[in-house]
């Protein structure tokens, strides 16, 4: 009798945590989709979004509030006002992604004060989130906060090894540049693009030429470059590469210019000029491939200066250029 | 053979580790429903058929149960504290499903007449699969390629984490010396396998079971030394397979190879970022624990309170969701009672099966060996999270409790 009595109450509690976890393993399917949607920035969930679980569990399996998750859907949906009530009603958030949302409601609604309250907290709480940053970013630059726009970078560069973050910092900081500040925002963008340029981020790349280099520099280098290739695919090598040299001039750490510069040389054999443009080449934007060693190597051969072209075609086969391999073979002596 | 339920019902809870997601985002919801539904199913049988036991004596002479009971029960109360009410509630109805289990898994094996079914029938194949499994993937990547520790991740297979299945095979590989007394005559086969399942853990590279494996049989190995030296033959064919393992492995590797053991241990040092992740989430619990060593944050609550500890870390949303150390976040979460009381439920599985080596040399080895890796694994990991390993807890806890019950290998 007393088995049956303990039995009947353990199953009496397990019925209840079926139900329970049940109610949880829900949450978890819902999440499946909806922690995609955050990380690859979609909304696939958007219209079951009224359906989302908040109360049961309440946190994701990342720790994020199942409030917040939902107030992005509700946000997308420029349902700002019950956005802003379901995020009012969460008690304990300590990654704070629930302010950064209010900053970006509050944004929309043209409440500026508040959004700057919020996205700062937001951003102090987790200074290494991308959102938390554009918003205090946004709201720094609306409050024309110069100076802590240029401090944020100064203290978290080491920190934050993710290009998106890095790209967003400029992103603000190409926005806020003046007579006062832009050397120290070039300086920052000269050792960022020295850190992270080779990463291939394009977007970072781009904003960073922009700050050292200015948007019309940069433009202007681009139209060269257009104008040398249309030069170069009429045989008119000349004026080609006076077109790449001004696109250098105007926008020296492309490398892209200088071989463009150094082949049309090529085709004119003018070796010394080619020679001199590949001195003139910054060996930290050198992108090592070979390409540039191969071409000056050919340059010598021609020159009948075997020695110095074995020199040069050695260096490119070092950098894993195969086409090197081949003159090396025949030409030169090992 | 006639169909024994009890049988059938030791399968459905053993095989919890395999069951698949079925869309959700983290299979551990999956299977703590699936244990729930056992257990629910298990419950009606025992209503149907009398146990023919008194559960609640089975329950209270139980000590490792007990005081898993109280723990549960110390953990239920941090509700009372928590800062995230809902998360503790659910991993308490978590724990208290797990001790549900416990209490079902003991009474169905108290009804067996014999362990030999549910060694030879039960386990034997859950080993041989989760052996074989990552052995085929790692001759697929030999075959094509040279190993390295960046190809380690495909060896995970039947678990979503290539630790989590290095730690179930070498908490499983505990249950061959349970094996070779029911099938003496297949013992040079189970050094064979045991051979395979050294090379597959240091291939997989996973530092806790490499440790783990190492430390528990050095540990088994003075047992049986001090207390049934005349046990020591099959020991030493063990201990000589894994030496041997570690030898194959690291031929094949190479010692400069990123995935050797050279490299795997000596890349525990303040450079590597996983191990300063981990001290630095130690650091965080053990500054936590000191300074609210009564009352914790609540149970399943260190996942939030850690936020604050590490958010000048945190890239984006990654937050460091477990301590890495079990423990410890039981200390965090319910204060220094719980995390003693969790202390102590290993300590008295480990004193239990101790005493009965000299009765039951080969059950207690196994499950001191199991036993031992799940301990280490707590250490440095997250087992309790996991009900592929949780379940090996409930295994061994109604195991010690047959093993000082009854004599086995008379």
């Amino acid at each position: 009798m007393k088995n049956k009595i303990l039995l009947l109450g353990l199953l009496s509690i397990v019925t209840l945590f079926i139900f329970l976890n049940f109610r949880v393993y829900k949450s978890y399917v819902q999440q499946q989709t909806m922690l995609g949607d955050i990380n690859n920035n979609t909304q696939d969930f958007l219209e079951f979004a009224d359906d989302i679980e908040v109360d049961f569990p309440n946190t994701s399996v990342t720790s994020m509030h199942l409030k917040s998750v939902k107030a992005r859907y509700l946000i997308t949906s420029k349902r700002y006002d019950e956005a802003l009530d379901l995020l009012n009603t969460i008690e304990y958030d300590p990654l704070k992604m629930s302010m950064s949302q209010k900053a970006e409601i509050y944004f929309f609604k043209n409440d500026l004060g508040n959004m700057y309250g919020n996205a700062k907290e937001s951003w102090e709480s987790l200074p290494l989130n991308q959102a938390h940053l554009i918003w205090y970013l946004k709201a720094l630059s609306i409050f024309n906060k110069k100076q802590e726009i240029i401090n944020i970078y100064k203290e978290y560069k080491e920190k934050s090894d993710t290009l998106k973050w890095i790209y967003f910092y400029f992103t603000a900081a190409f926005n806020i540049m003046d007579d006062f500040n832009s050397e120290i925002i070039k300086e920052q963008a000269k050792g960022a693009l020295y850190s992270y340029g080779s990463k291939n981020l394009a977007e970072l790349n781009t904003i960073l030429f922009y700050i050292i280099y200015g948007e019309n520099q940069f433009k202007e280098s681009l139209e060269f470059s257009k104008n040398g290739q249309e030069l170069f695919s009429k045989n008119n090598f000349l004026d080609a590469a006076e077109s790449y040299q001004n696109a250098i001039e105007r926008f020296p750490i492309n490398p892209d210019h200088y071989y463009n510069k150094m082949a049309a040389l090529f085709q004119l054999n003018k070796h010394s000029k080619i020679l001199e443009t590949y001195e003139t080449l910054p060996d930290s934007i050198n992108p090592k491939n070979g390409q540039f060693e191969f071409l000056v190597g050919r340059s010598f051969l021609n020159a009948k200066d075997t020695i110095k072209a074995c020199e040069f075609l050695n260096i490119s086969k070092n950098y894993n250029y195969e086409p090197s391999l081949s003159y090396l073979k025949n030409l030169c002596l090992n | 053979m006639r169909l024994n339920l009890n049988f059938l019902f030791l399968i459905l809870y053993l095989v919890v580790g395999f069951i698949p997601n079925f869309g959700s985002v983290d299979r551990i919801a999956t299977h703590w429903l699936y244990l729930n539904i056992v257990s629910f199913l298990s419950i009606i049988f025992f209503l149907s058929k009398n146990p023919g036991v008194n559960i609640i004596k089975s329950i209270t002479s139980n000590k490792p149960l007990v005081i898993f009971i109280v723990f549960g029960v110390w953990a239920a109360i941090s509700i009372l504290y928590s800062i995230n009410i809902t998360e503790s509630i659910i991993t308490t109805i978590r724990l208290f499903s797990l001790i549900l289990t416990t209490i079902t898994v003991g009474l169905h094996l108290s009804q067996l007449d014999s362990l030999r079914n549910i060694f030879v029938f039960i386990l034997f194949p859950i080993i041989l699969y989760e052996i074989f499994r990552p052995t085929i993937e790692i001759y697929r990547i030999t075959s094509q390629v040279h190993f390295t520790f960046e190809l380690a991740n495909f060896l995970e297979t039947f678990t979503p984490n290539k630790n989590i299945t290095a730690a179930i095979i070498t908490a499983h590989m505990g249950f061959f010396f349970m094996l070779r007394f029911y099938l003496k005559k297949f013992e040079n086969l189970f050094v064979l396998l045991i051979l395979f399942g050294t090379v597959v853990i240091f291939f997989i590279s996973a530092r806790a079971s490499i440790i783990g494996l190492i430390l528990s049989l050095v540990f088994v190995y003075i047992l049986t030394f001090l207390k049934k030296k005349e046990k020591i033959y099959f020991l030493n064919k063990v201990c000589l397979s894994v030496i041997f393992g570690i030898f194959v492995s690291n031929l094949y590797l190479g010692s400069d190879n990123t995935a050797s053991f050279q490299s795997r241990l000596t890349s525990v040092n303040t450079k590597d970022e996983s191990t300063n992740q981990r001290v630095r989430f130690y650091k965080h619990g053990i500054n936590h624990l000191l300074k609210n060593p009564i009352v914790g944050i609540g149970i399943g609550n260190w996942k939030l309170k850690s936020i604050e500890y590490d958010s000048e870390n945190i890239k984006n949303y990654v937050v460091p969701y477990h301590l890495h150390n079990d423990f410890l976040q039981y200390g965090t979460e319910t204060g220094i009672i719980g995390m003693l009381l969790y202390l102590s439920l290993f300590l008295a599985l480990l004193v239990q099966n101790v005493k009965r080596i000299d009765s039951n040399y080969y059950l207690s080895i196994s499950l001191i060996i199991s036993l031992s890796v799940l301990f280490i694994d707590s250490n440095l990991n997250f087992p309790h999270h996991r009900p592929i390993m949780m379940i090996l807890l409930a295994l061994i806890i109604s195991l010690t409790e047959l093993n000082r019950t009854k004599d086995f290998e008379k």
